[in-house]
């Protein structure tokens, strides 16, 4: 691989736990803010409720969305695709005059409800195609495509918990290629009983809020949101009378072939997307400015990934903000990515959520444990999913 | 350079392998299988064109299937396939990227785990679980062989296929990897069964279905399908692909009137026949193999593997038999006819005025 040429981004929005904003999230997250607790999307056992993250405001905006019943992963996408033109300066006109890509990243936006199947089987006839009905209303990439009259490339990237930077990722490449002037890209995933459940049942989802590379860190917690970029030709931005506000500078993926499940001990697949995005970012670890590290709580993510950070950017600061947001699955690389953009705009990475105790087994890479200023013009952020995916987006700031 | 389909694996109702589907071809039919159900309203039998997986033992040691089901080990086995029927099987140093598509996902087992929660289980297998989750069976590939380089599995039900393979020719022209192991799979699972059986019964005709977009008779089918691509200046018997698309259908509209004459997938509903038919140049044919193969999301994927084919053959194979069609102006491929230097168009209209095609050509 080579460097490869930055594409800008327009836009941004992000909605999830810590704030329906990205502005307001970045306040929770410079206050240490996090608002874990029950569940209340579905029904659980109290004496099992293990916290998430939920959001509990009604953030839809119906006046501005012509889509009725969506699923709620779309209402989060498409929350947050309205404030990224809000950020971005453009409106639906300007969409309509465009080739528009979208490409979202999702895991539960995807599943085939089959509760409604076995609930009603043989019962009513009338709800037996709900299976089916659900991959047309609650595909958010569909949704967005529908909404704002994009007929440019679709695609839905379900590459469990990396799939929201690998939607940006894939995005930018279409940019580069001159496959369209536009893309919507991201993440969006809402809390699901399947996901909450089958974490539980693997041991790794903690009974209390979550510690990142804490010593006494006992797995993850579920979070749900959306983050959206714009991501849009130099000529689009020009048109549209904008600047970029940031930029995606490299890219990298790599699969551990490993386990399904846990990551591969030596870090190998991840250290091979993080030198790939630093590649084709054309950068060096010395300008990597911070890292958001995917750092879910669970005990050899965190182990894993602090090695891998301290071999291949020795000394760069970095925290993991899932202690606010939960782990928001194919929506997290996304969310993550936005909040990436947010810190190097102001100079500043938030506490690493949950983490106190040092474990000495990650030493000597920790992450931050308060609000640390930060110079420079290029970070990192990087997921590790399911199935040994790894993704490392490089961003840098706009002018 | 041209991107290349250096192998094709599949498996599906018509048997397994490339030359299974050529069989399948010649003949014009697939050897249509039941589906036993057990239902609140009783017993019934779905016709469906399943897939089997038996040669997966030929590649892999039954012990690391042991957790694997059989969504997972169809992808599995089409991905041998591919990669023996392109000479890959012991390569090294192959660099190859993996991406797999699926409109339904791994149905069989979800809904196994939905019938858990829904009888108050406080705990999934977590075997089922990870089974589950959407990137599964690349998952799986990358594991058994071996293969570090990207991953990428795609959910854009009936546009899966078109839209992985934008991303493997993304891939290859920016030279991320030397090739790409990419293809789709889909199940059969007791859902589409049951919907089936429900469409078809006189008295318990489904309303208000958007989601089936297949011809009113199609059997549900099942299998997976793999090519593996590569960047080249020689020829391979099969061909390469021009150009992969997936939008709004003005702009497939656009790609389609390219210089294909041959358009595979004229299988949609008569409710999108006119639709179908606008898309097309005035000089082309149609056919339509879904009797082979059966109706799923990634049924694209086997109407590529039958263009790769017809080009290795040089003829294009006769669609299928007794299709009717409103529009007077589909010209269907009746009989076998030579295919000289047509280019063929896979053609996939989707819900929601989504198109994908993936055009081929010949060196």
């Amino acid at each position: 691989m080579k460097p490869v040429t930055p594409v800008a981004i327009a836009g941004i929005g992000c909605i999830c736990s810590a704030g329906l904003t990205l502005k307001d999230s970045m306040q929770a997250l410079y206050r240490a803010q996090r608002r874990p607790g029950p569940p209340t999307a579905f029904a659980a056992n109290p004496a099992f409720a293990f916290p998430v993250f939920e959001i509990r405001e009604d953030f839809f905006p119906f006046q501005k969305i012509k889509a009725g019943n969506v699923f709620r992963t779309c209402k989060l996408a498409l929350t947050a695709v309205l404030e990224a033109m809000t950020d971005a300066g453009i409106d639906r006109e300007f969409f309509k005059r465009k080739r528009v890509g979208v490409c979202i990243g999702t895991n539960v936006g995807c599943c085939v409800n089959n509760e409604a199947f076995y609930l009603n089987q043989g019962a009513r006839d009338d709800l037996l195609g709900a299976p089916a009905n659900r991959f047309l209303v609650s595909n958010p990439t569909r949704v967005i495509a529908a909404e704002f009259d994009a007929d440019g490339p679709l695609q839905t990237v379900v590459n469990a918990c990396s799939a929201g930077s690998d939607a940006i990722g894939i995005a930018a490449a279409w940019i580069r290629a001159g496959v369209c002037d536009v893309v919507i890209a991201g993440g969006a995933d809402e809390l699901y009983q399947v996901t909450y459940t089958g974490f539980k049942s693997l041991l790794i989802y903690d009974d209390s809020p979550c510690k990142p590379f804490d010593a006494h860190r006992k797995g993850l917690n579920l979070g749900e949101g959306a983050a959206i970029f714009i991501l849009a030709t130099d000529e689009v931005l020009k048109e549209a009378g904008t600047s970029p506000r940031a930029f995606v500078l490299g890219y990298g993926s790599s699969t551990d072939a490993y386990h399904p499940t846990k990551t591969r001990p030596d870090g190998l697949g991840l250290k091979r997307a993080i030198q790939e995005a630093l590649t084709t970012g054309g950068l060096i670890p010395a300008e990597i400015a911070f890292v958001n590290a995917h750092g879910t709580g669970t005990w050899d993510n965190d182990l894993i990934e602090s090695r891998v950070l301290d071999e291949l950017l020795p000394g760069v600061p970095f925290s993991s903000t899932k202690g606010y947001t939960g782990h928001t699955l194919g929506a997290s690389g996304a969310i993550e990515a936005a909040f990436t953009v947010a810190c190097l705009e102001e100079g500043r990475i938030p506490a690493s959520a949950g983490f106190s105790a040092p474990d000495p087994q990650l030493g000597p890479a920790y992450p931050v444990r308060g609000n640390f200023s930060v110079s420079g013009r290029a970070a990192l952020s990087q997921t590790l999913a399911f199935g040994g995916n790894n993704a490392v987006l490089i961003l840098g700031r706009g002018a | 350079m041209n991107i290349c389909i250096q192998g094709i694996g599949v498996l599906g109702g018509f048997g397994c392998g490339v030359a299974d589907l050529e069989s399948a071809l010649a003949r014009g039919s697939s050897s249509r299988t039941t589906v036993a159900m057990k239902t609140s309203d009783g017993s019934f039998d779905v016709p469906a064109l399943t897939a089997h997986t038996d040669r997966l033992a030929d590649f892999v040691d039954k012990n690391a299937l042991r957790r694997v089901d059989h969504y997972i080990r169809m992808a599995l086995l089409g991905s041998y396939l591919a990669l023996e029927d392109a000479g890959m099987l012991d390569l090294k140093g192959r660099r190859m990227g993996v991406i797999v598509a699926t409109g339904y996902g791994s149905t069989c087992n979800m809904m196994d785990i939905q019938q858990a929660l829904d009888n108050d289980a406080p705990v999934i297998s977590p075997t089922r679980f990870s089974n589950s989750v959407h990137n599964a069976a690349a998952t799986h590939i990358s594991i058994l062989l071996d293969e570090m380089g990207p991953s990428l599995s795609v959910n854009d039900y009936d546009m899966s296929i078109p839209s992985a393979i934008l991303s493997a020719c993304r891939w290859l022209r920016d030279k991320r990897v030397k090739s790409v192991l990419v293809g789709g799979v889909d199940e059969y699972c007791r859902a589409l069964g049951y919907n089936r059986h429900c469409r078809h019964r006189p008295q318990g005709a489904l309303k208000n279905n958007p989601g089936d977009l297949t011809p009113g008779h199609a059997v549900i089918g099942e299998g997976a399908c793999f090519f593996v691509l590569t960047l080249r200046e020689d020829a391979t018997p099969y061909g390469f692909i021009k150009s992969a698309w997936l939008g709004g259908s003005t702009r497939v509209r656009m790609d389609a009137a390219g210089d294909s004459v041959y358009f595979l997938g004229a299988d949609a509903s008569s409710e999108i026949e006119d639709l179908y038919a606008g898309c097309l140049p005035g000089e082309a044919k149609v056919a339509a193999y879904t009797h082979l193969y059966g109706a799923m999301p990634i049924a694209m994927g086997f109407d590529i593997a039958i263009a790769a084919l017809s080009h290795k053959a040089e003829k294009i194979y006769a669609s299928a038999r007794g299709v009717r069609r409103r529009s007077d102006y589909l010209k269907v491929v009746q009989t076998e006819e030579p295919l000289g230097n047509a280019g063929i168009c896979c053609l996939k209209l989707g819900v929601g005025g989504t198109a994908g095609t993936v055009r081929l050509g010949r060196f």
